[in-house]
């Protein structure tokens, strides 16, 4: 059953994230991309992680994406944007990424596959909580989240700075 | 006490004319305008009271019995054991060089008062005027190589600087780097050789360097002719003189050097500062007896460079190079005494020498100026009634200078002759005899053309009396002037003699020598009354004669295809300078190389991110494989 | 039941689409997308591995890989409405300027 769900997620995430990366409209892709965010959550939870998985949920598919949206409909201009796109993006001419991309794929499973071998299978009932986590995060990894709040408010900065419009107008 | 008195007297002989020119020249520095007439007070006058303090030195100097008199008034350079002094010289020599310096230069001054008169530069001209006097006194009286080093240029200097005095026009320009890049080379040569002398010798001080030659080389014997230390030392020295002196590979720049004022030509070029290669042999008179073959090549130096000296100013039209090329082969004269071994006879024609060829300088400086700036002989004449003070100096000094007998140039060139003949040096002598017979016909052609020839011009300017009264003096000096000072013959009584030839032989050779002259006045008289003088040449091949001989033996010519050709081509086949080709070829490859890159740095993200996938793919297929 | 090698290879599959999309798309905001799936891959690949481990340290890892993102998206949105501004197009290859 949980393997059966895992291939059912893992198919449906690697369809959408596809289809994200190809799709014209940008709010359609977005829309995959939300898909693959959900998919990933059910892994996540399939792997006995609870708290990431609720995080994806929260962070990435509610937050990011709304962060995402919003910038999206600030630009788009419906089916003008979908013209520029599809001028810009040509899946036929896609065949060098394709190869590219194939040849790394294959690569690097060629890489890591006999580790892999080597690997037990996980135990899923196993479940790793918030407590745990939180525990070990506010004790040992003390320092990165210092760090992390630091990043974030950098981000936050530049963000703000890079969002103000031009002032050489009033100037 | 008495010493005192000397120091002090030779001091102010040097410093005043230094002095005074540094007066003017802070004066024009702080442009504090002197009227003409200071202006030439200040120069003048310091060159009259150096004069004057000459004279004093010269009753002293005969009162007291010393041979040489030095004293060092300041260290100039010290460094460790070397010590550089203000230290001043003076013997007989260099007494007879300061009396032509400051009694010539004190009658070229006082002309120049009267020919400047209406040049707007005239204290321009003073202050090189003065400078050049004290130069030319700090090359006779130095008391160390240094010193007269640093006079020997610094006459150098002002030579140059009063040949272009007129340099708004080019040529006079480029008659001032001729003459300036001319005795540079001979001047390389002298430096070289002086501290070549330091090196060997371990001195800078004149007379110690000449003790320490004559104990470290001692005089070669028959197998003289070979090419050792005092040769080589004596060569580069002989270089030198040659370079200042006009003398035959280095003499081209003398004719041109007559593009600056007539006083400066018969003060410079004439008088004092052509002179000093004489002086400067003179001076080193014991190192060059050590080496009979620099006093063979200076006696042929000497020979060849009078007779193509005679023989191309024959030829000119323009008085001042008749008497400019006049200049050199009189100094040959003196390089043929020097390299004979008469160095009394030398220094005295030079003396007698700066008297006529001052007079006639000046003389032809008068003419050219009642003249509107006429130069050209034929295009004078008959000018003996119009000017007749001007034609008795000019005779009086063509006589001196053809050596007719009485004169004062007869007494030093004969002299010359007769120790020519005392060496027994025939081939010598007998080029000598011919240098006078033409010497005496183109001085007296000069003279029959400008003063007896047909009337052509009027002269107009009255001279004044500044100009008159050094002319004067002058032509009672080149008549006079002809009695040997007695201590120049004691100061080279050390001179080795060779046994004599026969007296009766000396004799009658001697008469032919006074003779030869008059014959060449004579032969000049019957050329000129036939008026061939100045007439047109059929003869093709006589015409290329003339012009063979009127540009000086095609010596600028020569030199040009030599040095100056060669030279140029060579600088410009190295234009674009090989050793650049190398770097420009780095400079090449490194921007090659950077376009390469640049390609890498397209601006393109969507590059950058391929290749970085590209890089990716490779490092995994290195850690792979 | 689910096997290391199936996670790893949807895993490098996730990444490898990522890095596909960010080779073919001209569109920043594409781009900006692209990363993000690449981001979700490693996510992926660490909360597995904190589970095989039975260790918190993955799931840590995985919040740090979120920091990160909120901060990229942050930063990458404020450049994706700085360049509409000023080019009034997406299309990175229009951002050639410094080339020069």
């Amino acid at each position: 059953m949980t393997s059966m769900l895992f291939y059912l997620a893992a198919g449906v995430a690697i369809i959408a994230a596809l289809l994200t990366v190809t799709r014209h409209n940008a709010v359609h892709a977005l829309l995959y991309l939300v898909i693959t965010m959900l998919a990933i959550s059910l892994i996540f939870f399939l792997f006995g992680a609870p708290f990431a998985a609720a995080l994806q949920i929260i962070i990435y598919a509610g937050a990011i994406m709304v962060l995402f949206v919003f910038v999206t409909m600030m630009l788009h201009q419906g089916e003008l944007s979908v013209k520029q796109e599809s001028q810009l993006y040509r899946p036929a001419q896609s065949l060098g990424a394709i190869l590219l991309s194939t040849i790394l794929l294959f690569e690097v499973i060629y890489l890591l596959s006999p580790q892999a071998a080597v690997i037990i299978t996980p135990d899923t009932r196993v479940v790793i909580g918030a407590k745990e986590i939180g525990l070990k995060l506010y004790t040992s990894y003390l320092l990165l989240v210092e760090i992390a709040a630091l990043l974030l408010l950098t981000a936050l900065i530049g963000a703000f700075h890079l969002g103000r419009r031009h002032q050489e107008n009033s100037k | 006490m008495q010493d005192q008195y000397m120091e002090n007297l030779l001091l102010t002989v040097v410093l005043l004319p230094l002095f005074s020119a540094l007066v003017l020249i802070f004066a024009a520095l702080f442009s504090v305008r002197l009227t003409k007439q200071m202006v030439a007070m200040l120069g003048v006058g310091s060159i009259a009271v150096a004069a004057c303090c000459v004279f004093l030195i010269k009753l002293h100097f005969s009162t007291v019995a010393g041979a040489s008199f030095s004293h060092s008034y300041a260290n100039w350079i010290e460094v460790g054991d070397f010590k550089v002094a203000f230290g001043l010289y003076l013997d007989a020599l260099s007494l007879v060089m300061i009396s032509i310096i400051t009694g010539v230069g004190l009658l070229i001054h006082l002309y120049s008062v009267g020919f400047m008169q209406k040049e707007p530069d005239f204290q321009r001209f003073f202050i090189y005027l003065n400078l050049f006097i004290s130069a030319m006194l700090v090359l006779v009286l130095a008391d160390n190589l240094l010193m007269l080093f640093l006079g020997w240029e610094g006459v150098g200097l002002c030579s140059y600087l009063l040949i272009g005095f007129w340099h708004q026009k080019t040529v006079n320009n480029l008659a001032a780097n001729k003459a300036f890049i001319m005795t540079r080379i001979g001047d390389t040569g002298m430096a070289i050789g002086l501290l070549l002398m330091f090196v060997l010798l371990g001195s800078l001080d004149i007379q110690q360097v000449q003790l320490k030659a004559s104990e470290l080389w001692p005089l070669a014997t028959e197998s003289g002719m070979s090419l050792d230390l005092v040769t080589i030392c004596c060569l580069l020295l002989l270089a030198g003189a040659v370079g200042k002196s006009g003398q035959l590979p280095l003499h081209s720049w003398l004719p041109d050097a007559m593009a600056g004022p007539t006083p400066v030509s018969a003060l410079i070029h004439a008088a004092t500062m052509v002179t000093a290669g004489v002086y400067l042999i003179a001076r080193f008179h014991p190192l060059f007896n050590l080496s009979p073959l620099a006093m063979t090549l200076v006696a042929v130096i000497g020979a060849i460079t009078l007779l193509i000296a005679a023989t191309s100013a024959l030829m000119q039209n323009d008085i001042k190079r008749i008497l400019a090329y006049s200049t050199i082969s009189q100094i040959g004269y003196m390089f043929l005494a020097l390299g004979a071994g008469a160095y009394s006879a030398a220094v005295f024609h030079l003396m007698t020498h700066a008297f006529f060829k001052a007079l006639l300088f000046l003389a032809a400086g008068a003419l050219i100026y009642s003249m509107q700036h006429q130069h050209n002989i034929f295009r004078m004449g008959g000018l003996a009634k119009k000017l007749p003070f001007i034609c008795g100096c000019f005779l009086s000094g063509c006589a001196a200078l053809a050596a007719l007998p009485l004169m004062s140039g007869f007494f030093s060139k004969e002299l010359i002759l007769e120790k020519l003949l005392e060496q027994q040096m025939y081939v010598f002598w007998a080029v000598a005899i011919l240098g006078a017979f033409i010497t005496a016909l183109y001085s007296f052609k000069l003279f029959f053309v400008v003063f007896l020839g047909p009337v052509q011009q009027q002269p107009d300017s009255k001279l004044s009396s500044s100009m008159l009264i050094p002319l004067g003096v002058l032509l009672l000096l080149s008549i006079f002037g002809g009695i040997q000072p007695q201590s120049l013959i004691d100061i080279f009584a050390s001179q080795h003699l060779l046994e004599t030839g026969s007296i009766e032989t000396i004799e009658i050779m001697m008469l032919f020598a006074i003779a030869v002259p008059i014959i060449g006045v004579i032969t000049s008289w019957i050329l000129f009354k036939k008026q061939i003088f100045g007439s047109a040449i059929n003869s093709a091949k006589l015409r290329q004669l003339h012009q063979f001989l009127y540009t000086g033996w095609q010596v600028d010519w020569l030199y040009n295809k030599l040095f100056t050709q060669p030279f140029i081509k060579i600088a410009r086949s190295n234009q674009e300078d090989f050793i650049d080709k190398f770097y420009l070829a780095l400079m090449r490859l490194s921007r090659a190389c950077h376009g390469l890159v640049n390609l890498l740095q397209n601006g393109q993200l969507r590059w950058y991110s391929a290749s970085l996938v590209l890089a990716m793919l490779l490092a995994f297929s290195l850690i792979n494989f | 039941m689910i096997s290391a090698e199936q996670l790893l290879f949807f895993s490098l599959t996730l990444f490898v689409i990522g890095v596909f999309g960010l080779l073919v798309r001209r569109n920043l905001l594409f781009m900006l997308i692209s990363i993000e799936i690449m981001l979700n891959a490693v996510a992926v690949l660490f909360v597995a591995a904190g589970s095989y481990h039975h260790n918190s340290d993955g799931q840590i890892m995985y919040l740090l890989i979120l920091t990160l993102a909120a901060s990229e998206v942050a930063v990458g949105l404020g450049l994706v409405i700085q360049m509409y501004r000023r080019t009034l197009s997406l299309d990175v290859d229009q951002l050639s300027k410094m080339h020069e």
